[in-house]
């Protein structure tokens, strides 16, 4: 069963083969799946918010810099 | 060594040498994250009584590792701020309980998705799977608890003392498969006896372990950052950071 690649065996013949993984393929699709969104999520949403403080404090530091000339 | 650490206590030099730090941990979590779950999904023989759902063992088994180790280094950092009044430590627990919750709700959401194949339900009120619970409750009440108090001094030590409280589950899951009959198997990995897998499967497991505490470290950092800029809005390092990006 399946194709080596680099000295490792792969232990899928087909694509239709590894999204079926044997009839469990919705159980590790939905863990997978889940993971990677709960994952992602967690990286970018500090990301978000960082961006979000950068832009309100620029429009903060500017606000300031009109009132003082 | 000390002076590094001393370092680290300060929110400004905290940010300065993590800002150093950052893309390369992004990096890291991210290419090792990716090339564990390859690994996992394509080259890991499948387990001759589960077949291919051992896969989800890749992933259920190291989120469930981090979320006792994340609550374990809550509880320190937690103990830290009691003890010593060091303001950092309660920015390094603010900033986890989120993504502990989010990785003990991975644990648990795993855990049924494999239970429903292996188990042949998505969840049991045994020792294990409820004491897991009870770690998800207790990560979400220290958001809660801190959301509900006005004063930071007040709900930093609320957040501190209910975290150091929670401590007691933690025994309760490691042991919880020896002291109570449970459908949930008995740990698979230790550090100091040989793994019950042979080497094909463990060594993915190890690797994707390593990938997590990259992630959850990258994640926990990125945090403490954005805490700090919103404690420390106003302070003119924070202007000349803003000005200078």
């Amino acid at each position: 069963m399946g194709t080596a690649v680099g000295g490792c065996k792969m232990m899928f013949d087909s694509l239709s083969a590894f999204a079926q993984m044997g009839g469990h393929g919705f159980y590790v699709w939905a863990a997978y799946g889940v993971t990677a969104f709960v994952v992602a999520l967690n990286l970018y949403w500090p990301k978000l918010l960082m961006d979000k403080f950068k832009a309100d404090e620029e429009k903060v530091i500017a606000r300031q810099s009109e009132k003082m000339p | 060594m000390l002076n590094w650490f001393h370092r680290l206590g300060s929110p400004k030099s905290f940010f300065e040498m993590t800002g150093r730090w950052l893309t390369g941990l992004m990096v890291c979590s991210v290419l090792l994250l990716v090339t564990g779950a390859v690994w996992a999904l394509l080259f890991v023989p499948p387990d001759y009584q589960q077949g291919n759902s051992v896969r989800i063992m890749y992933i259920h088994v190291p989120a469930a590792i981090l979320a006792q180790s994340g609550y374990v280094m809550m509880a320190l950092a937690a103990s830290v701020f009691l003890i010593w009044r060091i303001k950092m430590a309660d920015v390094a627990v603010q900033c986890i309980a989120p993504l502990g919750a989010s990785i003990t709700f991975l644990a648990l959401i795993t855990g049924a998705i494999w239970g429903k194949p292996t188990w042949g339900t998505w969840w049991v009120w045994d020792a294990r799977l409820t004491s897991t619970l009870i770690l998800l409750f207790l990560y979400v009440g220290i958001i809660a608890l801190r959301a509900a108090l006005d004063r930071r001094a007040n709900a930093g030590r609320a957040c501190a003392i209910l975290a150091l409280v929670g401590v007691v589950n933690l025994p309760v899951i490691k042991y919880s498969v020896n002291w109570w009959f449970t459908l949930h198997q008995p740990a698979s990995f230790s550090l100091t006896e040989k793994p019950a897998m042979p080497v094909e499967m463990w060594m993915p497991l190890l690797f994707m372990v390593i990938a997590y505490y990259f992630f959850f470290f990258t994640v926990w950092i990125m945090r403490i950052r954005n805490e700090i800029l919103v404690r420390e809005r106003g302070a003119d390092w924070v202007r000349q950071w803003v000005v200078a990006k």
